[in-house]
């Protein structure tokens, strides 16, 4: 569709022929050649601008010295379904917007007052009920010998570009909130240039004035942290081969080297056909308050841990204590009394009331038992506080008792196999170790329906390995990493406190099976004497 | 003849009476020494010359079969019954592994300890009743 400008070329063209027309006929020229050639001149302009308007016929209004629309406009009624007699003269306004047809009759009045040209939007009633926007557009006719003939102009609807505009605002500013709300600015690199444009709340978002805020990499990279630097560059470099980039850094206040902030970016390269990469673009989030939240929560995890390992320790003991002072004193007291008891028989008269004899025998017997009875359940208190054998004999050596002790309980065999003859542990590494196996063979007796238990240690240059494994229904991945699994947080913390770390494998119908590994330094091989080396 | 010289390591005073108190009324001479923890022991059995030692395993702070072991390098000869509460099998194999000649567990009658006594005395080795049963141990 020609624009306002291109139609007000023609008519000055037209207006020229006819001018030049005018001048021919008034000089009486006798030549009528040249009044020919005037003639086909305007002629042709006419053509052209009748062929024009024929083409936009239904887009181009006509408007009379008074603004009287006085042509009919064939888009106008087939979008508003107005007659020509409807929209005529200055009828049109009736299907305006109602909130528009005021303020338009105030314009076109003053646009034909002062027959100026005009440019509006209204919103113009369809047929249908829908209103849409329409733009006009026009230009006053040219005089014809003092004459003033009104305007010619276009209407054009706008209203899927103004959809679309407002669409893409709209966008715009939900992506500028976006952007805000989340402390995220985007990034855009290029790769051959070194350039690097910033989204507009960049510095804002990093507390600068836009003045400071430079635009190619080094600028960039010499705001980063002396201590990020480095590798910001290699991601750079590797984003070019994977064409993704993710880093966490910060920036530093180029004035004051105070740090600014935390910030994570993601971003990605962007290739040319050839495969050649051009740019670098992407977005990166403050997230200084994330990372202060994150140190926060590891100091408490570690205040955590650390308490539970005070606790844990205190436990234990609490446990050893009790455990000794009920085996030894308990345990000796009871001893003791239990020979008081067979001194006492051995006085019984060997004489004497045959029945009374006999039930003095029998009530002190009795004690007897009872003292033994007693004694086994300060044994079995004791054991189950704290086993001794951890602390006087070792941890394989309590390990594999308590594996004869299970077998002996449960029928289930338990087979231990050790590599090492010597464990040497801290007494927190024995005790989280023995703990561990024992929740380990109590779960098994209570969730593994297996049949066979084996149980080994092995020890390498740095760490030493526990493992346990049975042939049982196996550990499901839901029970594994379940809240409620108490007992195996349990283990894991356990395993944290020792500086270690714990796996558990779970095979359907197949089994589970431990493996506890621990730090550990194998102890030195002693020196041999002169005699044994010449003996080996 | 000799009295039989008895070396009691216990850090009970209660434990070392009870063992006193089965050989009273024994006619035979019997001398007894008292230890109550490792370090003692150890001396007295470098500074004097005994038939046997009664030896507990806890010892306060020191285990008793570490005991066991020193005075095995010191007196290689000397006979050592641990007697004890504890009558799980590691401490019965590492008690004899260590060079003791017998165990007799704290819940054994008089008799038996006396028993074991005296055959530690006579070079013989003595296990309680009750330990075979349930350590296989011979």
């Amino acid at each position: 569709m020609q624009s306002g400008p291109q139609i007000g070329a023609i008519s000055d063209e037209i207006q020229a022929a006819e001018d030049a027309a005018a001048e021919s006929r008034g000089r009486s020229e006798s030549s009528s050649r040249k009044q020919t050639r005037v003639e086909t001149r305007l002629r042709e302009s006419v053509e052209r601008y009748s062929t024009l308007v024929t083409a936009t016929s239904n887009m181009v209004w006509v408007a009379n010295a008074q603004g009287d629309i006085i042509e009919e406009i064939q888009y106008w009624e087939n979008a508003t379904g107005q007659s020509p007699e409807e929209y005529k003269s200055w009828n049109w306004l009736r299907a305006l917007h109602p909130e528009d047809a005021v303020w338009v009759e105030e314009k076109w009045r003053k646009t034909v007052e002062a027959r100026a040209s005009i440019e509006m939007e209204y919103r113009l009633r369809m047929h249908s009920g829908e209103y849409r926007r329409i733009s006009i557009r026009g230009v006053p006719m040219p005089t014809i010998a003092g004459e003033f003939r009104g305007w010619v102009g276009t209407i054009a609807d706008v209203e899927d570009q103004r959809r679309a505009e407002e669409a893409l605002r709209q966008s715009e500013n939900l992506k500028r909130r976006a952007f805000d709300v989340a402390n995220l600015y985007a990034w855009d690199l290029d790769l051959e240039t070194g350039v690097v444009v910033f989204s507009e709340n960049f510095s804002n978002l990093i507390g600068l004035d836009d003045k400071m805020v430079g635009s190619d990499l080094d600028w960039v990279l010499n705001l980063i942290h002396p201590e990020d630097r480095e590798m910001i560059a290699q991601k750079i470099k590797d984003a070019l081969i994977s064409g993704k980039l993710e880093a966490d850094y910060r920036f530093n206040d180029p004035e004051t080297g105070q740090t600014i902030g935390w910030f994570h970016a993601v971003g990605e390269t962007v290739y040319e056909e050839s495969g050649n990469p051009t740019r670098l673009v992407g977005v990166a989030q403050d997230i200084t308050l994330r990372r202060g939240a994150e140190d926060t929560l590891r100091a408490t995890s570690e205040q955590l841990r650390a308490l539970s390992a005070r606790l844990n320790s205190a436990r234990e003991e609490e446990g050893t204590r009790i455990s000794r002072e009920l085996h030894d004193e308990l345990g000796s007291a009871l001893t003791s009394l239990k020979w008081d008891l067979e001194s006492l028989g051995k006085l019984i008269p060997a004489h004497g009331p045959e029945l009374s004899r006999l039930a003095r025998q029998k009530k002190i017997e009795g004690m007897n038992e009872s003292i033994d009875a007693i004694i086994n359940t300060v044994r079995r208190i004791s054991s189950e506080l704290r086993p001794s054998i951890l602390d006087n004999l070792g941890l394989a050596a309590a390990i594999e008792w308590q594996a004869k002790q299970f077998e002996s309980r449960t029928k289930i065999p338990c087979r231990f196999s050790s590599s090492v003859e010597l464990i040497d542990l801290s007494k927190e590494q024995i005790t989280a170790i023995f703990r561990i196996f024992k929740e380990c063979l109590t779960n098994i007796l209570r969730h593994a329906q297996a049949t066979e238990v084996s149980v080994r240690i092995d020890g390498g240059e740095r760490e030493l390995l526990f493992e346990i494994e049975d042939n049982g229904i196996g550990i499901s991945d839901a029970q594994r990493n379940g809240s409620q699994s108490l007992g195996l947080i349990g283990m894991r913390e356990r395993a944290l406190l020792i500086g270690g770390t714990i796996e558990i494998v779970g095979i359907e119908n197949k089994g589970t099976k431990v493996t506890l590994s621990a730090p550990w330094i194998p102890p030195a091989r002693p020196k041999m004497t002169i005699r044994e080396v010449q003996k080996s | 003849m000799n009295a039989m010289r008895i070396l009691l390591v216990d850090d009970h005073v209660v434990v070392r009476n009870g063992v006193r108190k089965i050989f009273e009324g024994n006619h035979d001479a019997i001398v007894f020494g008292e230890a109550a923890n490792g370090q003692d022991a150890i001396r007295l059995v470098r500074a004097e010359k005994w038939d046997v030692v009664v030896l507990d395993i806890t010892l306060g702070h020191r285990n008793g079969l570490e005991v066991l072991e020193e005075m095995k390098q010191i007196r290689p000869e000397l006979p050592v019954l641990i007697f004890s509460m504890h009558s799980e099998e590691p401490y019965i194999r590492r008690a004899f592994a260590s060079g003791a000649i017998g165990y007799v567990t704290k819940d054994s009658s008089s008799d038996e300890l006396a028993l074991g006594i005296k055959l530690a005395v006579a070079g013989e080795r003595y296990l309680s009743k009750g330990l075979i049963d349930h350590t296989n141990l011979d």
